[in-house]
């Protein structure tokens, strides 16, 4: 088999094909050869020559002894070059030849010149490269560089011709053919070849250089031997310069010999060399035992090249299939079970070997070999329960890409043992990744396994919910999916967060709809889980809108129909109130009811436990403004709808934003009386809210403000009360600063509302018309007269009873809007109604009921009406 | 102000110079050099910390003014002096930024000229730069010049004054030995040279750096290496173009019928020069019918074998390039000696006729001057030299430097 190759030759010549002038330059080069190749070899300065400390012979030396160029040492190099994707291999030798070319054509001119080197390059594509060992290609084209003589003899047609072509153009060479290339090289062993080859190994391990210093006359049989003695995969990518003399530059050779021309100091500090000195013995010391280099070493020893050679073949054979590089240690290993029958002779350690030849598919027994190996390694620590053990063998056998028989024997083997006991929490504290233990597990026909499991096991709850995710994913009967999941509630394996990761693991779609085909609200767990109705189930009802009309009627199927549901709500209040919740958990527990009742889920009044919730908020009210704030942003809830509607612009009576204004407060307050407070509930809070007020309990301003929300219910409340009530805040120190901390318009609605209520409620609850009136009359004159007495009395020699005032224009606001609304539905009513003032209410004004009968009849009542009373005239000056 | 860099030719200013760490020990201070690895092609190097510029202000001194004037005087001086950021060593290595090779010691403080000196192959450029520099440092003193080499670089092997003696001078003027023909590696070791003027004279540069870099003439006929030396072109201050002499037609005519046969080479130094304006002006340093105002010096080197076998115009006895140059002997120099020279190289130019060659060189050129010189003062004798007679081989250089506005002892 010939080798085919092309030839570069590079020199002083008398014309240079690249260039076309003379001087140096590439004299010549094979057709076949890759022009990108040249620019690319040139730039890498191969074609250089340096003897080392040796000067280069003068002319004059040179006509003297035309000898003295065949001491100087041949530089040899190889390496590889990639251009456009392809891989080439480069050999190439450099001589000093002396004279220029023009000593050959018999000048005396500049042309001959000493100074002269003649570099030959061959390459041979990767493919070609390929079919024989390197070794035997070096060895063989040894005897094909150009020129064999190069003595400085004028008459040297060798020279002549490769450097003039008698003066003639240079011109192509034909693509060469080594017809010796693929004879084994002939190994001529010396003294530490063994080492060097180890500290070769071994510097291609740690990636460092290595350097040799012999002498050059034995360089060619030194890299011949050497080159022979290594696998073809490590040659393919080893590279080496003979002459080397300069540790000051970097260099991309990894083998550099030094020659005896080399006189400066060797760099043996340096910890990216290794240096063997083999005239002077000096080997590396820090080259490791291991049992290759040992192995190396004993065939050197006995001169075993034979079988050096066949463990060479078979680590090709191998990495030929390896996608990186593993130890070489391991790579003997794995050829000793690969090619022999000694697998457990040495040291061998199968995970590290395996991992790395995993996609080997040379030699499929040797496969099923370490496969059945590893199996068997798997299910004696599954059945001895040495969790690392079975971490290890598990991660071979997924690294391994065992066939699926094999696969199926190992997951049953490790179904039984992770749900057992405690192993799963113990195997993974191995470091065993979740994912991993998952993949073996078989999942179908194990309920009760599993559901044991979930309550035994000790596994933390991030691997726990993993699992949990990945088995409810994997299970195909819902009822399955729905014990697993309640085992795992009521024994407290998943948090709060759970929900949260499904639905970022399967994405809001999924999520919810596996809410629903799963009963839901089963899954919002027991009654002390009450993390379950946090953000998530909000979250879930809030989008619900969004989800269609079939989701709106699930919840409110549920709500509705449910009996479970009712009861559960109920329990968990109740549990919250028992086993005193924290605050912010009630907060949230009232804001899922609101929020339920804002979606019109009303069956909830039926229930009783949003009033203890709401009194148990009140009683156990804190200091934490911020754990208030939700409480106060739901109940505001009500009425930000309502008011989204209606324009809030004050008007004067019988205008159409007037008008707006009183449609709007109807709305609230049957929005109110519908969704939110029983009428003993309003009177619960409104004495609570007294007591609260009057005791000074009131922590801040947030609670006056929910009262105020709340308060517009006071249709309901007991008159008394709500007169007190109304009196307290309308007098209250923190209310006063309130008008003009948070909004005074809506400060001045609570007296407003209060007999908008009453005279609704009058109206809807009272059949009998004259009774309504009376009633009208009565609750009408009461008002006024709760109002009356607020107003400041600062004459002298009055006691000052209450130290509760209201400012002089809001009781003219407060009455006329009553007045005025009684006078439009009945005269006569507001007629009885002055009557009352003037016959009941205490300390009437001079001439206050004789103006109340004269202009009552009038539309202007009230303006006059007030004029009259004393203190709203104007100071006399 | 703008620095050239005498290794890698970039431009740089005064506030870009950086420092290396100088310290032996400090193992922290011990990092890749990518710039470095960068200029010599190497895979990787590593050479000491490189002390950012930055970092300057902040070891000038630990007080607060000083260090804002330290970061003021940056703009306006270099320190002499910084200390490591990293193993607080002090330092006065001070690199280029754009290669990381070590400046000579006082490269900020003087002018820096690179003199590009260029040929064909065969010209002698090798033996004429070896020669110029020996004599500069043996006879510069006359002119009242000091030169003395610039040892810079990480390697210590390759420094200017090493390189000079192994390769260049002890061949040559103790071995007595032809040099050998320059290789075409790619040479990364300039020699660097500090003359400094001991004259006076206002506006006059008295310090300033010569660059050399000896390259091999196979360049000017390979388009990639051409394209290398655009750079030191480029920013040359000064550009010495040695022509053979004996390839002037007129002069092979003469010598084959004296019996000597000079081979073609294959280019006549008309084509040499065409080759490096149309280099230059790819490179936008020259204009269209713009001439360049960069000296150039065309020199004729050989001209002892002129001289020798006579082929001048005979009846100029007194040809001012039979005799060496006169502020060798004066210490003296007059520009007016230099412009005989000029004239009677012009003439035998004419004479030899090569008026075309002249035409052509000054109309690119406005600042062009015509020499001989001889650097061996013989041709080598089966590749021996007897002794080195050099003959007006300063002559280039002083008339460069005179354009350059160096201070020269003058009449």
């Amino acid at each position: 088999m010939a080798l085919p190759y092309q030839e570069l030759y590079y020199a002083s010549t008398q014309q240079s094909m690249d260039t076309g002038a003379d001087g140096f330059g590439v004299r010549t080069y094979s057709s076949g050869w890759p022009a990108a190749v040249i620019d690319r070899i040139k730039s890498r300065n191969v074609f250089a020559y340096e003897a080392g400390d040796k000067p280069l012979a003068g002319t004059f030396e040179l006509i003297e002894s035309p000898d003295l160029v065949l001491e100087y040492p041949k530089t040899y190099r190889y390496f590889q070059e990639v251009v456009n994707g392809q891989k080439f291999y480069i050999f190439t030798r450099t001589v000093y030849i002396g004279r220029d070319y023009g000593w050959y054509l018999e000048e005396k001119s500049e042309s001959a010149r000493s100074g002269n080197i003649f570099a030959h390059a061959l390459l041979f594509s990767e493919e070609d490269f390929s079919r024989s060992h390197p070794g035997s290609i070096f060895s063989a084209i040894l005897g094909l560089f150009r020129p064999l003589n190069y003595r400085n003899d004028p008459g040297n047609e060798e020279l002549k011709r490769l450097l003039t072509n008698q003066y003639g153009p240079p011109i192509h060479l034909p693509t060469g053919h080594c017809s010796t290339c693929d004879q084994p090289a002939v190994v001529q062993t010396f003294e530490g070849l063994g080492e060097l080859l180890i500290a070769l190994y071994w510097a291609l391990e740690t990636s460092k250089k290595i350097v040799i210093v012999q002498e050059s006359r034995k360089a060619e049989k030194l890299l011949a031997t050497l080159l022979a003695c290594l696998p073809r995969f490590v040659l393919k990518d080893l590279s080496f310069v003979t002459n080397y003399h300069s540790f000051s530059v970097d260099t991309e050779y990894t083998v550099l010999l030094l020659n005896e021309y080399y006189q400066r100091e060797l760099p043996l500090n340096n910890p990216h060399l290794l240096i063997c000195d083999l005239p002077k013995g000096i080997l590396p010391g820090q080259v490791p035992d291991c049992d290759f280099f040992g192995q190396v070493k004993n065939l050197i020893r006995k001169g075993d090249f034979i079988t050096l050679r066949k463990m060479n073949d078979g680590f090709d054979q191998m990495a030929a299939s390896m996608g990186k590089r593993i130890s070489f240690n391991q790579l003997y290993y794995a050829w000793l079970h690969l090619m022999t029958n000694q697998e457990h002779q040495h040291n061998f350690s199968p995970a590290e070997v395996i991992r790395e030849i995993k996609d080997y598919d040379l030699n499929p027994s040797f496969k099923a070999r370490i496969e059945a190996y590893i199996l068997n390694a798997f299910k004696e620590a599954v059945s001895l329960k040495h969790h690392s053990k079975v971490a290890g063998t598990m991660r071979l056998l997924t690294e391994i890409g065992m066939d699926q028989r094999r696969m199926d024997e190992a997951k049953a083997h490790f179904s039984s043992y992770f749900w057992g006991e405690d192993n799963a929490a113990l195997l993974l504290a191995t470091g065993l990744p979740t994912s991993q233990a998952f993949q073996f597990l078989i999942l179908q026909n194990q309920k009760n396994a599993i559901v044991n499991f979930i309550g035994a096991s000790t596994l933390s709850e991030d691997p726990m919910e993993y699992f949990l995710q990945k088995i409810i994913e994997g299970l195909s009967e819902k009822e399955d999916v729905e014990s697993i999941f309640f085992s795992a509630l009521i024994n407290h394996k998943i948090g709060p967060g759970f929900t949260d990761s499904l639905e970022k693991a399967w994405g809001a779609d999924k999520f919810y709809r596996f809410l629903e085909d799963h009963d839901f609200f089963i899954y919002l767990g027991e009654a002390h889980q009450i993390e379950f109705f946090g953000k998530h189930t909000q979250q879930y009802l809030r989008q619900l809108p969004g989800k269609g009309e079939a989701a709106v009627a699930l919840i409110k199927k549920q709500a509705a129909n449910d009996e479970f549901f009712h009861q559960y709500l109920d329990c968990i209040i109740s549990q919250a109130i028992e086993e005193n919740f924290p605050y912010a958990e009630k907060i949230r527990l009232f804001e899922y009811y609101i929020y339920l009742l804002k979606e019109g889920i009303q069956n909830l009044k039926n229930s009783g436990s949003l009033d203890e919730m709401l009194k148990d908020l009140l009683l156990t009210w804190p200091n934490d403004n911020n754990l208030v704030k939700p409480l106060l942003e739901a109940t505001k809830d009500f009425e930000r709808p309502i008011r989204s509607e209606y324009s809030l612009v004050k008007g004067r009576p019988g205008s159409i934003t007037y008008i707006n204004k009183l449609e709007y407060y109807n709305k609230v307050a049957e929005f109110i009386q519908e969704v939110l407070m029983s009428e003993s509930n309003l009177n619960v809070l409104a004495n609570l809210s007294l007591e609260f007020c009057s005791g000074g309990k009131i922590p801040c301003s947030h609670f006056l403000r929910f009262l105020l929300s709340a308060i517009p219910a006071g249709k309901w409340l007991d008159p008394d009360s709500c007169k007190k009530l109304c009196i307290y805040f309308l007098g209250h120190d923190q209310f006063k600063n309130m008008k003009l901390s948070f909004n005074g318009y809506e400060a001045l609605l609570l007296p407003e509302f209060i007999p908008i209520y009453y005279n609704r409620r009058i109206s809807e609850e009272s059949e009998d018309e004259g009774k309504a009136q009376r009633m009208m009359i009565d609750f009408t004159s009461r008002y006024t007269e709760t109002i009356w007495s607020l107003r400041p009395r600062k004459r002298r020699g009055e006691v000052h009873q209450n130290s509760v005032t209201l400012r002089g224009f809001v009781i003219i606001d407060k009455i006329a809007f009553y007045l005025n609304d009684l006078a439009a539905l009945d005269r006569s009513a507001c007629k009885s109604v002055v009557e009352y003032i003037k016959n009941e209410v205490a300390d009437p004004d001079e001439g206050l009921v004789e103006y109340l009968n004269k202009e009552i009849k009038t539309d202007s009542l009230f303006t006059a009406f007030f004029k009259k009373i004393s203190f709203f005239k104007k100071p006399r000056s | 102000m703008a620095y050239t860099c005498p290794f890698c030719y970039e431009k740089f200013s005064r506030e870009e110079i950086e420092f290396r760490c100088e310290s032996f020990t400090s193992a922290a201070c011990k990092e890749d050099d990518l710039l470095l690895a960068n200029y010599f092609g190497a895979p990787r190097m590593v050479a000491n910390h490189v002390i950012p510029n930055k970092a300057w202000a902040d070891v000038l001194s630990t007080s607060g003014w000083k260090k804002m004037l330290g970061k003021i005087s940056r703009y306006v001086s270099v320190p002499e002096e910084v200390r490591c950021d990293l193993c607080s060593a002090p330092s006065r290595k001070r690199i280029c930024p754009r290669c990381h090779n070590e400046l000579p010691t006082f490269f900020h403080k003087a002018d820096s000229h690179i003199i590009s000196i260029i040929g064909a192959r065969g010209s002698g450029k090798t033996h004429y730069i070896t020669v110029l520099i020996n004599e500069l440092m043996k006879k510069g003193y006359l002119l009242d010049i000091a030169t003395i080499p610039q040892d810079v670089g990480e390697d210590r092997r390759q420094v200017t004054s090493k390189r000079y003696s192994d390769y260049y001078k002890k061949p040559l003027y103790e071995g007595g030995k032809e040099l050998p023909q320059t290789t075409q590696d790619k040479d990364l070791y300039p020699l660097i040279y500090q003359i400094t003027s001991g004259q006076k004279g206002l506006g006059k540069t008295k310090a300033l750096y010569l660059v050399f870099y000896d390259t091999a003439g196979e360049n000017f006929r390979d388009a990639e290496e051409l394209r290398k030396l655009a750079s030191y072109l480029l920013n040359s201050s000064g550009i010495i173009f040695l022509l053979d002499t004996f390839q002037v037609p007129a002069i092979k005519r003469k010598l084959k019928t004296n019996g000597i046969d000079i081979p073609d080479i294959g280019i006549d130094f008309q084509g040499v020069f065409q080759q490096l304006y149309s280099l230059l002006e790819r490179r936008g340093m020259m204009q269209l019918n713009k001439r360049s105002k960069t000296p150039i010096a065309l020199t004729f080197s050989k001209i002892d074998e002129v001289i020798r076998h006579n082929l001048m115009d005979d009846d100029i006895a007194d040809f001012s390039i039979r005799r060496n140059s006169a502020y060798l002997d004066n210490g003296v120099y007059e520009p007016s000696e230099l412009m005989e020279v000029n004239d009677d190289m012009r003439s035998l130019l004419s004479q030899w006729e090569e008026e075309s060659f002249i035409a052509d060189v000054e109309k690119r050129f406005s600042n062009t001057a015509y020499f001989g010189i001889s650097a061996l003062g013989a041709t080598p004798v089966n590749g021996r030299i007897e002794e080195v007679q050099p003959l007006r081989v300063l002559d280039p250089l002083v008339w460069i430097l005179d354009k350059i506005g160096f201070a020269l002892r003058k009449g």
